[in-house]
């Protein structure tokens, strides 16, 4: 099986293996944990955030300027 | 993971409040995957944006910040050298700018598809996969 090694200050292994169930590896804890964790740049937070940044949508004309300098 | 290059940007940045638009049937179809970036991308969108106003430059560095930008590695250059290699090898260069090509191996490298609305001429790219719009 490829594994990548990681390294945890002791204080956060403690708290991390005070949440590791019995029969648990330590993968599927952090899986576990990761399920609940926001998606910084995936599809659904940028449509959110899109909505929440104060961001003027581009003009037609400026959009053309900036497609015309690279293309 | 998706990857916009700088053209789909500037749609999505000035269709950011058209929910039909096609990029924002995209970012809903692909909810839970990572949206990427090429740094040679987030260049271009933040030289243009800046070449309007200074106010637009601050715009684009808020926008930009919604992905996940990739920088340009050995890996990336290699990708791209071995892309124009081929493409020269087989006559399909022409038309295609050294900004598309870095955005392909930058998709190559971090196995990204990518979205673009040139997509006619990345689609000959070997291992390139591309959403047109």
């Amino acid at each position: 099986m490829n594994i990548k090694t990681i390294a945890l200050e002791p204080k956060v292994y403690e708290r991390l293996a005070a949440l590791k169930e019995h029969s648990e590896t330590f993968s599927k804890l952090v899986e576990r944990l990761m399920r609940g964790a926001p998606q910084p740049h995936n599809g659904s937070t940028i449509s959110d955030r899109l909505k929440e940044i104060p961001l003027q949508p581009l003009s037609v004309v400026e959009a053309e300027q900036m497609l015309k300098k690279i293309q | 993971m998706l990857c916009l290059d700088a053209g789909s940007l500037i749609d999505l940045w000035k269709n950011k409040n058209e929910p039909n638009h096609p990029l924002q049937g995209l970012l809903r179809k692909y909810s839970g995957e990572i949206f990427l970036v090429s740094g040679m991308a987030a260049g271009d969108l933040l030289e243009q944006a800046g070449q309007i106003s200074e106010a637009r430059l601050q715009e684009a560095i808020l926008f930009l910040g919604l992905f996940k930008v990739a920088p340009i590695s050995q890996d990336t250059a290699l990708h791209y050298a071995r892309i124009v290699t081929h493409l020269s090898q087989v006559g399909q260069k022409e038309g295609r700018t050294r900004a598309d090509l870095w955005n392909a191996a930058t998709c190559i490298e971090n196995g990204a598809t990518l979205v673009t609305r040139s997509s006619h001429y990345l689609n000959t790219v070997p291992g390139l996969v591309v959403i047109g719009y």
